[in-house]
């Protein structure tokens, strides 16, 4: 396939950094837009030089400058938003609107994919507050896109593994725990992790692929569809040690939410649906989605199983 | 040389995780400290699992527990520790008096690295407040472990490029001017500029020679001593471009420090002693001190004009 010309705006975050480096590795003359604002961050200012030496380009360019965010859209055909790829981070979603207004004034974009990369916001309208914040802003970000007749592509990552695999989906644990492990109910709902640089190699294919035009692209890898308790079992057979159980019932969960801090609250809320409403797999995808590994076989998907040796 | 097994607390800063790059490129066996309290910052803890991946071996331990301490140490022939690598940051410096107690309490480590890798808090006893609380804290630490008897070595690394050439040594910016440039005076006072990987690769070589032994180590590869004006002169040389150039006095830029906050003073007062007095250059290495590019000249160092190259913006982006 022909090269695009890919902005990515949010570059230097979580899942931002990794779509850099998927779209360099896929070939794509890719750009990085360099906010001013991020002035005296070393990280952030030495993570954008190391992508300026792997062949990205630095673009400048600031939300609160309209005209610089015109000129930055006007470089590409593709621009990917991966602002705020945390999940219970929520409050920057909607300067996305900005990007949407100087993409509409440029006129030339073939695609744009907006931040999403977790849960399809369009099915979570139900959501527990305060987490529905994350879902109705999203949802905002997708209206004004279809009103200026953009075409996108919406990317339902599902879990992280970074976060839900390295706690054995205990929110609060990034790493896993060798003695004991809290089941949410029963442990058998399923689930979905991905492998955050197989997100961003799945993202990176869909950019430029006309199935995925004004679609929202599923990622189901199938191996990696798990119920928190088959998760618990590869890491027991990972560090031939069974962990002691216990289980926490939906009531409980939501009861232990109140009094938490907002952000807690809602990510608290988000564990809830996904680990005991089920909301990843609860669906079967219809005529608006199409589901990544089925249209991109070749991508080697990270097996849960692969994915948490580096933790032993 | 054989192979030094190598302890890094820290190793997920800003030079730590150099430091434990350099140690796995030179073939430590190393170990970098893993603390529970960074539990939930996912990119500490996936920066220790690409250190695993490379060879690395995480120990868990937490500087509130001295006993962990004492058998994170135990393993090791040398620790570095590089917490608050950054200039401006010091209120972390003291935790390093528990590291301390536990290779006491150990008793085998061959040679202890405290953080310094910046200026030589020996010779700033006359620092302005309140930047002086960096050295005055270092010094604590140093005198902890000459009272312990701990065999050691001090690296004074200088200043880090990423902090002071990248932009050009303005404050407030990490990325070099477009078209203006501050000089502090006339601009011609030397300073020592330090890619941080050299820093790390420096360090390294020092771990285990007895040259350094009980010795304070200086970053002054030659090539890398220049002035402000020779720093600007190498930027402008690189993009065919001269910048418009203005000064600061001395009191001008010291009058500057009223109002600001606490980091910022402190901040400012090491670029005071830095710019305005010379303080990387202003004085002989005696024979406590050694010289590291003459100690290791087979590390090639790199050049400010070769470091400055990749701040070059192309074009049609600016």
């Amino acid at each position: 396939m022909e090269k695009s010309r890919v902005l990515i705006v949010g570059g230097t975050g979580y899942i931002g950094k990794r779509l850099v480096k998927a779209s360099l590795a896929q070939g794509h003359e890719t750009f990085v837009l360099h906010r001013p604002e991020i002035g005296v961050d070393i990280e952030k200012v030495q993570l954008l030089l190391s992508f300026k030496e792997q062949g990205a380009r630095l673009v400048s360019g600031s939300f609160n400058d309209h005209k610089s965010l015109v000129n930055a859209v006007k470089l590409v055909d593709v621009v990917i938003c991966a602002i705020s790829g945390v999940h219970i981070r929520s409050h920057q979603i909607l300067l996305q609107l900005k990007l949407v207004d100087a993409i509409k004034e440029a006129g030339n974009i073939k695609r744009f994919l907006p931040s999403e990369f977790g849960t399809d916001p369009a099915r979570m309208a139900h959501a527990l507050e305060p987490g529905r914040v994350t879902f109705d802003d999203k949802m905002v970000v997708r209206k004004a896109i279809q009103e200026a007749h953009i075409p996108f592509t919406y990317i339902s990552a599902n879990c992280f593994a970074g976060y839900f695999l390295g706690g054995l989906c205990q929110p609060g644990f990034i790493i896993p725990p060798m003695d004991s492990v809290i089941l949410f109910g029963d442990g058998n709902v399923k689930a979905i992790y991905v492998d955050e640089d197989d997100i961003a190699m799945y993202t990176i294919k869909t950019i430029d692929d006309p199935r995925t035009r004004n679609k929202t692209v599923y990622i189901r890898p199938p191996e990696n569809i798990l119920s928190q308790r088959e998760v618990v079992q590869i890491w027991e057979k990972l560090i031939g040690k069974e962990l002691h159980k216990s289980s926490i019932s939906a009531q409980q969960f939501l009861s232990s939410m109140e009094g938490q801090p907002y952000e807690q609250q809602v990510g608290m809320g988000h564990y809830y649906h996904v680990c005991f409403e089920g909301c990843l797999t609860n669906f079967e995808i219809g005529e608006e989605g199409v589901e990544a590994c089925g249209l991109y076989p070749q991508i080697k998907y990270t097996t849960v199983q692969d994915f948490m040796k580096r933790y032993v | 040389m054989g192979k030094s097994k190598v302890l890094v607390v820290g190793g997920t800063g800003y030079v730590g995780r150099r430091i434990v790059k350099a140690s796995l490129e030179q073939g430590h066996e190393t170990y970098v400290l893993q603390r529970p309290e960074i539990g939930l910052d996912i990119e500490k803890v996936q920066m220790l699992l690409s250190f695993k991946k490379q060879g690395a071996h995480l120990v868990e331990a937490s500087v509130s527990d001295h006993q962990s301490l004492v058998e994170a140490v135990k393993l090791v022939d040398v620790v570095i520790c590089t917490m608050s690598g950054v200039h401006f940051r010091s209120h972390n410096l003291l935790v390093q008096l528990k590291l301390v107690e536990a290779i006491k309490a150990a008793g085998n480590v061959k040679r202890f690295l405290p953080s310094e890798f910046g200026m030589d808090p020996a010779l700033m006893g006359h620092a302005l407040e309140p930047g002086r609380v960096t050295f005055d804290e270092k010094m604590t630490v140093r005198k902890a472990i000459e009272d312990a008897n701990i065999p050691f070595t001090y690296i004074s690394a200088n200043c880090f490029a990423g902090y002071f050439a990248g932009n050009l040594s303005q404050m407030g910016t990490l990325l070099p001017p477009r078209d203006k440039v501050l000089l502090y005076g006339d601009g011609n006072v030397k300073v020592v500029y330090m890619n941080e990987d050299d820093v790390a690769a420096y360090t390294i070589k020092t771990i285990d020679d007895p040259r350094t032994l009980n010795k304070t180590v200086y970053l002054r590869p030659p090539e890398n001593i220049l002035t402000q004006r020779q720093l600007i002169e190498k930027w402008e040389k690189l993009i065919g471009k001269q910048l418009e150039k203005s000064s600061i006095n001395e009191q001008d830029f010291l009058a500057s420090i009223k109002g600001l906050d606490y980091a910022a003073q402190v901040g400012v007062g090491h670029f005071y002693h830095i710019f305005y007095e010379g303080c990387l250059t202003n004085f002989e290495i005696g024979e406590g001190g050694e010289e590291a590019s003459e100690l290791y000249p087979e590390v090639k160092y790199t050049r400010m004009d070769e470091y400055l190259k990749v701040y070059k913006h192309e074009k049609l982006c600016i």
